[in-house]
């Protein structure tokens, strides 16, 4: 196949891929609309637009579908057809093929796929009967000589590229070069004969900015590029300028530099409403499944967030909301027992507070019973009977691993896994989950989720072993040791101080980082209050710097991540500097005192 | 063809008295002593983190690592320097004493090393490449900076 001819398809993939997720939000407008024909029209043309596309580039199953498609909106449009919930659920079902379809042609630009079932489907509509509703039940096969990876394609989607060949190319040729003129022999030149498995690299992602944010950045860097030459005029030692000009030069440079910031951590943010989209069709799905009626109330949802935290919140969300949908709301029958309104609602909140996006889901069921939740968790051997929980703690079990109050696993639920994930990703990007309830009126769960993950508030501290950066967002507040007293050696806790009443443990920052060291005599002069598991924590510093925001790298090359090593940043001298979390570093140690802490008291 | 000329291109540096090379393609650069920022809980032959035009790099010092003495007067008029090893896309720096130059190799100027088995720098030890002026040790860069370690703790 010649290149032209493949990158034309590679282009039609990319604007099907978008047009069928405005497809997909016109036929669930479609439910529930008064209106139907503007929508009809809207699908219609997007239909014909995918199929003479498909056509042209030869995706011969793509166009057959959508053909099929046409015709149905086409019947639906004029009447012929009645715009019943199963036909809404076939249509859907079309999108969602023709989805998997553009994924998989995406990787293999010659996968084929069997739509006969769905045809039919489609077929049987115009026709008038009303065939039942199959699940979509047809893979899409792969049938060409590619990589056997190739149809795995649905579980492991990052995976697929690590057996690329692009990847292992760089691999070779640095064998080849430190092979090259070796004496054969040497056991050690096997070991590196052997290809190392090349990183995971993730496929690089492509965002669809605005033309004008783009110009608006240009002007900007055109303005850095004037002021770097006058820079260079004041500089030039035979210029005479003055140190009042290079002060306002410098203050010019600093404004540009702030807004050119802003403009290019702009291009990461994305619309949050594919993701309600998305939701709002789980919701749908779940509900009818279940046979509950079901309503999505979206608020905030014209907002933008950067695309790596939209990536990290998809599957939590549609966790969270299955989770409502299933287990938030009770049937139709229930819901009438308790002369609640029939129609279950679930709200879906989106707000920005302070440097944090927060995610709020509220469902207006049963609300969650924390001695049910405990009963449970006794019996999945989570908790032992005689443990100690507050229900705060109680109700968080909700998000362990292996956690279901089902007794049976279900399409929709059941395995213990999904709210699991909601807790795993969302701690990933440095988010927090809280979950609250009220027997009877419904839960609440709230996600807080920094809003963006490349620059983030610090502090910048020293211990007497360098300097350190931890996340502002971590800490609750900073208090002077030298004001309050320090009880030292206590039994089963160590040092701790009192503060306010409470008694915290206190940690030295400087032993967490280096546990197998001695630490020094000097005293800290300051702690940071950290919330460890429900628990105050003190770290003690030696002296806190400043607070400022910081651009997050990664660790750098060579060096492994260590717990609670969240990345590195470079400081205004130029130096990079460890960015921490103690919270990570203590999750796990805390636990214990705290249930020490509890009994005693 | 000149590409084939480079692969056959080893940089020399020292360290202390001792002679030692990887091939030049493996080099990305080499930068005078920059300042470190040091690590907790790192082993004994990391120096520390550096900030390269923006990108930060470990660098290690493999005088630890191969056992080799620093030689006091050599270090007061040489001060040492930072070679940057880039290897499928990970750049890690090695702090050695001073780069010498380059040596063009030909496959009769290398010669197996007669490694002694108890000791502890064997591994790093691919071949000794025999020049005219001194006994050159190819090192092992993936296992000398710890490459293969550090892809395997990324991917996982």
């Amino acid at each position: 196949m010649d290149n032209f001819a493949e990158e034309l398809k590679k282009i039609f993939i990319d604007e099907a891929t978008l047009n069928l997720s405005d497809v997909e939000g016109c036929f669930l407008e479609l439910e529930g609309s008064a209106e139907p024909k503007d929508i009809l029209i809207r699908i219609f043309r997007l239909a014909h637009n995918l199929k003479g596309g498909s056509m042209s580039v030869g995706f011969a199953d793509v166009a057959a579908l959508t053909h099929e498609l046409e015709n149905l909106v086409l019947a639906l449009q004029k009447g012929q057809v009645d715009l019943t919930t199963r036909v809404i659920s076939t249509l859907l079902a079309c999108n969602d093929r023709l989805i998997e379809m553009m994924q998989s042609l995406k990787q293999d630009i010659d996968a084929t796929c069997d739509n006969s079932e769905l045809i039919a489907q489609v077929k049987g509509h115009l026709s008038g009967e009303a065939p039942a509703a199959k699940s979509a039940s047809v893979k899409v096969t792969t049938v060409t000589t590619g990589a056997p990876v190739a149809a795995k394609k649905e579980e492991h989607p990052g995976l697929v590229f690590f057996d690329d060949e692009p990847e292992e190319k760089p691999a070779e040729k640095v064998n080849a070069s430190s092979d090259a003129g070796h004496a054969p022999g040497s056991p050690e030149k096997s070991k590196t004969a052997k290809a190392p498995t090349p990183p995971a690299k993730a496929e690089d992602e492509v965002v669809r900015v605005s033309l004008s944010r783009i110009e608006l950045l240009n002007d900007y860097v055109g303005e850095l590029i004037v002021m770097q030459s006058m820079l260079q005029t004041i500089a030039n030692p035979t210029s005479h300028s003055s140190a009042e000009k290079l002060a306002k030069s410098i203050n010019d440079v600093t404004k540009i530099c702030k807004v050119i910031q802003t403009l290019s951590m702009g291009l990461r943010m994305l619309p949050v409403k594919p993701l309600v989209q998305k939701l709002t069709r789980t919701l749908r799905d779940t509900a009818t499944a279940l046979g509950k009626d079901v309503r999505l109330e979206v608020q905030g949802d014209q907002m933008d967030i950067d695309k790596s935290v939209l990536d990290q919140l998809g599957d939590p969300l549609v966790h969270i909301i299955r989770n409502s949908a299933d287990h938030g709301l009770e049937t139709k029958e229930e819901r009438a027992k308790t002369s609640k309104n029939p129609q279950g609602v679930v709200q879906l909140t989106f707000l920005n507070q302070g440097n944090s996006l927060v995610v709020e889901v509220r469902d207006d069921g049963p609300g969650i019973d924390p001695a049910f939740i405990r009963k449970k968790a006794i019996e999945k051997n989570l908790i032992s009977a005689s443990d100690i929980r507050t229900d705060k703690e109680i109700m968080m079990l909700i998000f362990a691993a292996g956690f279901s109050t089902k007794a049976v696993t279900t399409d929709v639920s059941g395995r213990g896994v999904g709210m699991d994930v909601v807790k795993t990703n969302v701690e990933k990007i440095g988010g927090e989950v809280e979950l609250s309830s009220e027997v009877g009126k419904g839960s609440l769960i709230r996600l807080k989720i920094p809003l963006s993950l490349a620059v983030v508030d610090a502090l910048v501290m020293t211990t007497n072993r360098g300097r350190f950066v931890i996340p502002l967002s971590q800490v609750q507040e900073t208090v002077n040791l030298n004001s309050l007293k320090i009880t030292s050696k206590m039994i089963g806790i160590g040092e701790c101080i009192e503060l306010r009443g409470d008694v915290l443990p206190l940690y030295r920052l400087e032993k967490l980082l280096e546990p197998n060291r001695e630490a020094s005599v000097e005293t800290d002069s300051t702690a940071l209050i950290f919330k460890v598991q429900e628990q105050m924590v003190a770290v003690s510093i030696k002296e806190l710097i400043n607070s400022q925001q910081v651009v997050i790298k990664p660790l750098g090359n060579g060096v492994a991540a260590q717990v609670g090593w969240v990345g590195s940043c470079v400081l205004g001298d130029g130096l990079p500097t460890l960015i921490v979390n103690p919270v990570d570093m203590l999750t796990g140690k805390i636990t214990n005192a705290n249930h020490k802490l509890e009994r005693s008291s | 063809m000149s590409d084939n000329k480079m692969e056959n291109r080893y940089m020399e540096f020292t360290l202390g008295d001792q002679f030692f090379a990887i091939p030049i393609t493996a080099v990305r650069e080499v930068i005078q002593r920059p300042e470190f920022t040091t690590m907790p809980n790192m082993p004994a032959h990391f120096e520390g983190m550096i900030n390269l035009r923006g990108k930060i790099l470990g660098v290690f010092n493999i005088r630890k690592k191969l056992n080799v003495k620093k030689i006091v007067e050599r270090a007061e008029q040489s001060p040492d320097v930072v070679i940057v090893v880039e290897h499928d896309s990970i750049s890690v720096g090695m702090l050695v004493d001073e780069v010498t130059r380059v040596i063009q190799v030909t496959p009769d100027m290398i010669k197996d090393a007669p490694l002694k088995d108890d000791d502890p720098s064997k591994k790093y030890i691919l071949n000794i490449i025999q020049t005219k002026e001194a006994l050159v040790l190819q090192v092992d860069v993936n296992e000398l900076l710890e490459i293969d370690k550090y892809r395997k703790q990324l991917a996982a």
